[in-house]
C-alpha cells in the first residue's frame, strides 16, 4: 500500500500508481487530515500529484520523486501558504 | 449551420477516415499504387473543399501533404514511419479543425500557426531549411522566460501540454512524459478549469495544464509528444521577445494588455486583486467603445475568476473578445451523422401514407356517430380501425428504429491506428483482425461503444499481449493477435475483443477480492473460475496495488461495464491463462422494448428486466436456512443467498407468513434470490434512462410509462445486489 494515514497526516511511499488516486481522494476527504508527507515516495503518477495540488495542504518535502520535488513542489508550497 | 457547411463536414470526415485507412495500408504495403492514388484523391478533394469553404490553413496543410505524396508516387522520396507519422498528425489536426468548424463555424485563430508548424516539421523531416513566417510565441512564455536564471543561451521552445480529461484512462501519465523532456528549464503546472471541491473531484479526470520552456530543438520534443500531438503545442521562443504586431484599435490594445497581465497572474500570488482590476479595466474600455454586452461578460468572468482563484475564466473571456486567442482546440464530441438508405425512408413514407388513410377512416366513423342506428356495426368498424392502427404504429416504430441503425464500421476503423501507435510505444507487434464491420446497431449504441472498446483494446494490448521475446519463449508466434468482431446474436449484437496474450488468473482475482474485502473468503472460493473472472468489472478491485499483474486492468473495467449496461447490454469476460482473453459485449440491436416482470414490494410496484432474472419460484419456508446473519437456500446443489427486496429498497415488509416468493437474479457474483411480495404481470416497454430527480435514486435502470399513465420504476437487479 503506497498511501496511508499516520496521525493527521497522509504518507505517500514508494511508487504511487494511478490506482492510488482513488484511495488518496477518499483519505483527503477526512477533514482531520492536515498535511501530506511524500518524502518517501519514489515515482508518483500525475493523478496522485493532481490530488495533492488540489488539496492545498501543507506538504512535508522534499518529495522523494526528484522530478516532482524539482518542478512541482515549489508551486505547491506557494499555493498552500497563499491559501493558508 | 448551412447545408453547404453540413455537407462539407460530413464529406470531410469520410475523406479523413478513408485517408487514415489508406495511410495505414500503405505503411504495411508501401508500393500499393491503388492506395497511393486513393490517398492522393482524398487529399486533393480536401484541398479543393478548403478552397471553396475559404479555409486557408486547411488548404495549406493539404497542399503540403499532397506534395509529399507526389514525391512518394514519383519515387523521389520513400515512405518512412516518420513521414507516415507526419501525415497522421496532419489528419489529426484536420480532424480537430473540423470539430472547431462544427462548433463555431470557422477554424480556431491559431489554425494558420498550426499549419505552419506542421509545414516546418515536414520541412525538417525532409531536410529542407525552414521557411515561412515564424510562429508567434504564446504570451506566458515571456513571463516564464524571465524567471529562468541564468538566461538560456541557445534556442528555446515553449511547450504547452493540456492532457485530455480522460487521459489517465488511455494509460497516459503526463508528468511521466515530461520527465523525459530533454532540456527542461522551466515548468509551470496549473488547473485547466477552476478546481471543483475535493468532494466532487473525479480522481481519474485530469484537470492540469503544463507550460514548459525547453532548451533545444523541436524534433526531440515533437518525437516525445507524438502520441499526444493533439494535446501539445510547441512553438519556438526567441530569447528576446519580438514586439507583437500592434493592435489596430485602442480597445484591442487595452484588452491585449489585460490579457498579458492575466497571464502573469499565477494561481498562487496576489491573484485576486490583479484579476479584479484586469477585469475592471477591460470592461471599462469596452463600455467606452459602446460594447456594453461584452463588458458585462468580462465582468462576470472576472468575478468567476476571483471566486475560483484562477485566471482561467477571465482569460477565456478576454480571448473570446477578439484578437489572438490561445486555446488548445475544443474537446467537444462530434456526433456521427446518419446515412440513411433511401429505401428505408421510402418505407417510412409509405407507412405515413397508410396512417393518413387510417386517420381518414376514423374521421369517417366519427361522422357516422348519431347518423346511423347500427351502433354495433360502428363499434365493430372502430375495433377494426384500432387493430389497423396498432399494426401501423408498430410498423412505424420499426421503420424509425431501422433508420437509426448504423454499422459499427466507423468505430472499428479507428482501431488499426490505435493498435499501431500504442503497439509501437509499448514495443509490441500485433495484427488486428476486424470482422463484421457491417453489423448494424442503434446510433446511440454505436456512439457509446467507442470509449469502452478503446479501453478494452488498449487493455488487450497493454496487459494481454506479451512482448515478442516473452511470446517466443512460451512457444507463441512473436506477432500477437487481437481480434475485434461484431456478430449478430439471437437477441441483438455481440461484440468480442479477443487477444492471444497471457490471459487472466482467476485465482489471483479471488485473492484480491478477499484481500480488498469485496467478498467473504467462502463466497470467493465458491465462485467458479468463470464467475471469478467477472470480478474485474467490480468497482474497487483494481485499487489493489499489490496485484501488479492486474494493475490498470481495473481502472475503467467498471466504467466499461456501466457504459454497456446503460445501453441495455451486458459484458462478460472469459480467459484461459497463457492462451488469451475474450471480452464479450452483448448489446441490443435497436432501441427495442424490454420485457419487464412487474413485481410488488410492500405497497409499491417495480419493473425487473426479464433478461436479468433466471427464474421465479415459491420457496417452501422450511428450505430457508440461516447463514452468517442472513439466509440462503439450496438450488440444484448450489447455495443461493436470499435477500429481501423490501430491505434493499427501504420498504416495510409484507406479511411474513407463508412461503416466500423468490426471483433468482443472475448477478455478477452468482445467483441471488430476491424475495418479493407478489409477481403481477409481464409487459413490454421501452425503458428510458433515469433523468432529473429520478436519476438520483439508486439501483434504478430507468423508468417507463404503464398503460394507465403511471410511471413505473425499473430496477437494476445487479446494482441492487452489489
Amino acid at each position: 500500500m503506497s498511501v496511508r494515514q499516520q496521525g493527521s497526516s497522509l504518507v505517500l511511499e514508494g511508487d504511487c500508481p494511478v490506482e492510488d488516486a482513488e484511495m488518496l481522494a477518499d483519505l483527503l476527504r477526512d477533514p482531520s487530515i492536515d498535511g501530506i508527507d511524500w518524502t518517501g515516495a519514489q515515482r508518483i503518477h500525475t493523478a496522485v500529484v493532481q490530488l495533492a495540488i488540489l488539496a492545498r495542504l501543507p506538504v512535508a518535502g522534499p518529495c522523494g520523486d526528484g522530478f516532482v520535488a524539482r518542478w512541482i513542489e515549489p508551486y505547491m508550497v506557494a499555493t498552500s501558504e497563499g491559501k493558508g | 449551420m448551412s447545408d453547404l457547411d453540413e455537407q462539407f463536414l460530413s464529406e470531410a470526415r469520410d475523406l479523413l477516415a478513408q485517408a487514415g485507412e489508406d495511410l495505414l495500408a500503405l505503411e504495411r504495403e508501401p508500393a500499393s499504387p491503388e492506395r497511393i492514388d486513393s490517398l492522393f484523391r482524398v487529399l486533393h478533394t480536401l484541398k479543393g473543399s478548403a478552397g471553396i469553404m475559404d479555409l486557408a490553413p486547411l488548404g495549406r496543410l493539404m497542399h503540403a501533404a499532397e506534395d509529399l505524396l507526389g514525391a512518394w508516387r514519383s519515387g523521389a522520396r520513400a515512405p518512412s514511419p516518420a513521414l507516415v507519422d507526419w501525415l497522421l498528425a496532419a489528419l489529426d489536426r484536420t480532424d480537430g479543425w473540423l470539430v472547431d468548424f462544427e462548433v463555431t463555424g470557422r477554424l480556431r485563430d491559431e489554425a494558420s500557426d498550426e499549419a505552419a508548424a506542421l509545414d516546418a516539421r515536414l520541412a525538417a523531416l525532409c531536410g529542407k531549411p525552414q521557411s515561412g513566417p515564424a510562429v508567434e510565441p504564446p504570451h506566458w512564455a515571456a513571463t516564464l522566460l524571465g524567471s529562468v536564471d541564468p538566461a538560456p543561451k541557445g534556442p528555446v521552445l515553449a511547450v504547452e501540454y493540456e492532457p485530455r480529461a480522460r487521459c489517465f484512462f488511455d494509460g497516459d501519465d503526463p508528468i511521466d512524459l515530461l520527465r523525459s523532456l530533454p532540456g527542461l528549464i522551466a515548468l509551470r503546472v496549473e488547473a485547466r478549469e477552476p478546481w471543483p471541491p475535493l468532494e466532487e473531484m473525479d480522481p481519474f479526470a485530469c484537470n492540469l495544464r503544463f507550460r514548459a520552456l525547453v532548451e533545444g530543438d523541436s524534433s526531440e520534443a515533437q518525437a516525445l509528444f507524438r502520441f499526444v500531438a493533439d494535446q501539445v503545442r510547441i512553438v519556438p521562443v526567441e530569447a528576446r521577445r519580438p514586439p507583437r504586431p500592434s493592435p489596430t484599435h485602442l480597445d484591442e490594445a487595452v484588452i491585449e494588455e489585460q490579457r498579458r497581465l492575466v497571464d502573469e497572474v499565477a494561481a498562487d500570488d496576489e491573484a485576486v486583486g490583479r484579476l479584479a482590476s484586469a477585469a475592471r479595466a477591460a470592461a471599462n474600455v469596452l463600455r467606452a467603445f459602446g460594447k456594453a454586452e461584452e463588458a458585462a461578460r468580462i465582468e462576470a468572468a472576472g468575478r468567476a475568476a476571483v471566486a475560483a482563484g484562477t485566471p482561467a475564466p477571465l482569460r477565456a473571456a478576454l480571448d473570446a473578445s477578439g484578437g489572438q486567442a490561445w486555446s488548445l482546440g475544443s474537446t467537444a464530441l462530434s456526433t456521427m451523422a446518419l446515412r440513411v438508405d433511401p429505401a428505408r425512408v421510402d418505407a417510412l413514407a409509405d407507412l405515413v401514407g397508410e396512417l393518413i388513410v387510417a386517420k381518414n377512416a376514423l374521421a369517417h366513423l366519427a361522422a357516422q356517430r348519431g347518423k346511423t342506428a347500427d351502433a354495433p356495426a360502428v363499434l365493430r368498424a372502430l375495433e377494426d380501425q384500432v387493430a389497423g392502427l396498432d399494426r401501423l404504429t408498430a410498423g412505424l416504430q420499426r421503420a424509425v428504429l431501422e433508420i437509426r441503425m448504423m454499422s459499427v464500421g466507423p468505430v472499428f476503423r479507428r482501431f488499426p491506428r490505435v493498435i499501431r501507435d500504442a503497439g509501437r510505444s509499448l514495443g509490441k507487434e500485433v495484427t488486428l483482425i476486424l470482422t463484421g464491420e457491417d453489423t448494424e446497431l442503434d446510433k446511440t449504441t454505436v456512439e457509446m461503444l467507442s470509449e469502452p472498446l478503446l479501453h478494452l483494446v488498449r487493455n488487450a494490448l497493454d496487459h494481454g499481449i506479451e512482448t515478442p521475446s516473452e511470446r517466443v519463449a512460451t512457444g507463441k508466434p512473436a506477432l500477437g493477435r487481437i481480434e475485434l468482431r461484431a456478430v449478430r446474436s439471437s437477441d441483438g449484437v455481440a461484440i468480442e475483443i479477443e487477444d492471444d496474450g497471457r490471459g487472466i488468473d482467476a485465482e489471483a482475482l479471488r485473492r484480491t477480492a478477499i484481500a480488498r474485502g469485496l467478498l467473504p473468503p467462502e463466497a470467493a472460493t465458491s465462485l467458479s473460475d468463470e464467475d471469478a473472472l467477472q470480478l474485474v468489472f467490480r468497482p474497487g478491485l483494481s485499487t489493489a496495488a499489490e496485484v501488479t499483474d492486474l494493475s490498470g486492468r481495473g481502472v475503467g473495467m467498471d466504467a466499461v461495464r456501466s457504459a454497456v449496461e446503460a445501453a441495455g447490454g451486458r459484458v462478460r469476460l472469459s480467459s484461459r491463462p497463457g492462451r488469451g482473453t475474450t471480452c464479450r459485449l452483448e448489446l441490443p440491436a435497436g432501441l427495442l422494448a424490454t420485457r419487464l416482470l412487474l413485481v410488488r414490494v410492500g405497497e409499491d410496484r417495480f419493473g425487473l428486466p426479464m433478461d436479468r432474472t433466471a427464474e421465479t419460484l415459491r420457496l417452501p419456508r422450511s428450505h430457508v436456512r440461516p447463514i452468517q446473519g442472513g439466509s440462503a437456500f439450496v438450488l440444484r446443489d448450489r447455495t443461493v443467498p436470499l435477500v429481501q427486496a423490501a430491505d434493499l429498497l427501504g420498504r416495510s415488509h409484507g406479511a411474513a407468513d407463508g412461503d416466500p416468493l423468490v426471483i433468482v437474479v443472475a448477478a455478477a457474483q452468482g445467483p441471488v434470490g430476491l424475495v418479493v411480495d407478489a409477481i403481477e404481470e409481464r409487459l413490454d416497454a421501452v425503458v428510458k434512462r433515469p433523468e432529473g430527480l429520478v436519476a438520483t435514486l439508486p439501483h434504478l435502470l430507468g423508468t417507463t410509462l404503464r398503460g394507465d399513465g403511471q410511471v413505473l420504476l425499473v430496477l437494476d437487479p445487479e446494482g441492487l445486489l452489489a
